[in-house]
């Protein structure tokens, strides 16, 4: 009796699909979030952009006519105003990254040298504000820095001032809670990258007679330059499209450019400036982050070469 | 773990029994609206209630924001309309037909409106059924205020300088304000530059928003603002230190508020808008509308203003004959243009 071969499994297109997409292999487990990130994020953002590109009439409701004009970017380019609001942001921006590095780096040296208990307490004041929803944190701030607020009362009550501070409705009231709120957004990456760090190198530094200052600058500072360049990438990111902070903390007459935008989109109806404020505020972003990357790239090339 | 296709066909349907009740509900009568977002939904929810006991199965979802997001969110959505009707004031009809988003309502299928005292329907321009009216005078801080001011020009008074609020000109309230500056200096509706520079002479604290201005009023960073009375009459029934003036030269200023039914919505949907419109209307309503805490300024005839509310809405006679509006078709089309001026004069 002669055997017959058992025919190809011929699989259907949905096995193939689900095959793949369950391999774990290649690029084919992230298709779906690729998808989903095309559909609701890029595609969006490509028609809002070509908005600032255009000159376009509305009819019930919807855009019609759409023609293609540089005069909205023209426009933007040059009103002063629009500069002022970008220099604002940006000098806000990288004032809350450097102050954010300044205050967090010793909280992750604390953590890298401290004992376990300190470890776990760095731990929970770090990711506890993270808990709540900034716009909590933000109102805390009213209430802490109000006319009526804590601080303006502690000191009144000290008879170190007569009449109350007008912290609230300031720079300085966006600066301290932008600080406040994106601190922890620093701190965590330094942490991460610190932790790897091997405590053989603090100690040969220390028996080649170097004081712990002299460490902590050639040994500890370049090794976590990666963690500096994350941090600072992130909130220098956040802070400079940030948009509930100066909204609460800044009062009316305080804009930088998220609130303009939102202003623009939401209340004034501008499109076309929202949008070509948008791919101002996206190309600057950039420009910046390029910048800290190539710095960290830098700091972490030299780092690498010690150790090998 | 290693997903097998059973787990992923099992969790997607547990996706879908577990959106199944938003999903049917989405497919039952329910009118989506725009409304305030706080106590002031009251008279809204009520009459949402009323119009589901005479239409079984409707219902009614109140969500709150202003009315220009709405039509922010409706050119996004490429003039399909997540809402079906809003309470609108008169400044963002205008700015709602310029976008074409309005379906204007009919109003002979709307009986009650031939109760309503005949200036308000001229500020539903065609479109919208006026529903009650807010007034625009002086919220202020009684305990650190003796002598409010009476007039708007009276807001330039040397003892009221540098403790004066305002709202950014994006609102309704902001652009009224800025109108009726105007007017108390003699000078046309649309002149905004003059209004702004004679609101930059007082330094004022800005508020985002007039609820962001009210809240500048509660902590004591101000002691008077222009606000809306029923926002100052919300305050004072909260306990807080906050008194209302209804200001003359021009006024008192009203702006009417109105029910307006968007564009694109379901079959069917019009109909109870227009019943929605109408039970508003009724005698019943509009003694809820005008009653405590909110004190809404009534739009049909013979609806006595309860006396607590008097210090909010105009009641007697000659307050009644004196109250007026602004050109808001003239006035309203320059929200654009006066926020990027505002911003050049205030936060350049």
């Amino acid at each position: 009796m002669v055997a017959i071969p058992a025919p190809p499994d011929r699989q259907k297109p949905v096995d193939w699909l689900m095959d793949k997409l369950l391999s774990g292999q290649g690029v084919w487990p992230a298709v779906p979030a690729i998808l989903i990130l095309v559909i609701v994020a890029v595609i969006p953002f490509v028609m809002l952009l070509s908005l600032g590109f255009s000159d376009f009439s509305v009819s019930r409701g919807q855009i019609i006519d759409q023609t293609f004009s540089m005069r909205h970017l023209g426009n933007v380019l040059t009103d002063p105003l629009y500069w002022t609001t970008f220099q604002r942001s940006m000098s806000l921006a990288l004032s809350t990254t450097a102050i954010c590095l300044l205050l967090g780096y010793p909280v992750a040296y604390l953590f890298l040298i401290g004992g376990r208990w300190t470890r776990r307490a760095i731990l929970i004041v770090t990711i506890a504000p993270l808990l709540t929803s900034g716009i909590v944190r933000t109102y805390a701030w009213l209430v802490i820095l109000g006319g009526r607020g804590v601080l303006n009362n502690a000191l009144l009550g000290m008879g170190l001032i007569d009449q109350p501070l007008r912290i609230v409705n300031t720079h300085w009231a966006v600066l301290i809670g932008m600080v406040q709120i994106h601190l922890p957004v620093m701190i965590l990456p330094l942490i991460a990258v610190m932790s790897r760090h091997d405590r053989s190198l603090e100690e040969a530094s220390a028996n080649l007679g170097a004081s712990r200052m002299g460490t902590l600058r050639h040994v500890i500072l370049p090794l976590s330059a990666p963690g500096i360049g994350t941090g600072a990438a992130l909130v220098f990111t956040l802070s400079y499209t940030t948009f509930v902070v100066p909204q609460l903390l800044g009062g009316g007459n305080y804009l930088n450019a998220a609130t303009m935008i939102y202003e623009q989109v939401v209340y004034s109806l501008e499109w076309s400036k929202a949008s070509v404020m948008s791919l101002l505020l996206m190309a600057s972003c950039l420009v910046v982050l390029v910048g800290i990357a190539l710095v960290t790239n830098h700091f972490t090339r030299w780092t690498r070469g010690r150790q090998g | 773990m290693r997903l097998k296709r059973r787990t992923v066909l099992g969790g997607m349907m547990g996706t879908v029994a577990l959106s199944a009740p938003t999903i049917l509900r989405a497919q039952s009568r329910e009118l989506v609206m725009i409304g305030y977002g706080n106590e002031q939904d009251q008279p809204l929810i009520r009459a949402g209630e009323e119009l589901g006991r005479r239409n079984p199965g409707v219902t009614l979802r109140i969500i709150g924001g202003l009315s220009t997001e709405a039509l922010a969110q409706i050119r996004a959505a490429r003039g399909d309309s997540p809402y079906d009707l809003a309470v609108m004031g008169s400044p963002a009809i205008i700015n709602a037909l310029d976008e074409d988003v309005l379906e204007p309502l009919d109003m002979g299928m709307i009986p009650n409106l031939a109760n309503v005292d005949p200036r308000f329907p001229p500020y539903g321009y065609d479109t919208g059924c006026p529903i009650s009216f807010e007034g625009i005078g002086v919220a202020y801080n009684t305990e650190a205020i003796d002598t409010p001011p009476e007039t708007w020009a009276d807001l330039w008074n040397p003892e009221f300088a540098g403790r004066v609020g305002m709202a950014r000109p994006q609102s309704n309230l902001g652009l009224g304000v800025l109108a009726a500056t105007n007017l108390a200096f003699d000078r046309a509706e649309d002149d905004m530059q003059f209004a702004l520079e004679k609101w930059m002479e007082l330094e004022p604290l800005v508020g985002r928003s007039p609820p962001l201005l009210q809240q500048m009023l509660e902590r004591g960073e101000i002691d008077l603002a222009p606000l809306w009375h029923v926002n100052s009459a919300l305050a004072a029934a909260a306990g807080l230190p906050i008194g209302y003036v209804k200001i003359a030269g021009p006024g008192p200023l009203m702006l009417p508020s109105n029910i307006v039914h968007f564009i694109n919505t379901a079959d069917g949907t019009r109909d109870l808008v227009h019943e929605f419109a109408d039970i508003l209307l009724e005698e019943e309503s509009q003694q809820f509308i005008g009653g405590a805490p909110f004190f809404f300024g009534t739009v049909r005839e013979g609806i006595e203003v309860p006396e607590e509310g008097r210090a909010y809405v105009p009641s007697t006679p000659e307050e009644r004959d004196s109250m007026t509006s602004l050109d808001w078709p003239t006035v309203a089309p320059l929200r654009g243009d006066t926020v990027a001026d505002f911003d050049r004069m205030f936060a350049g």
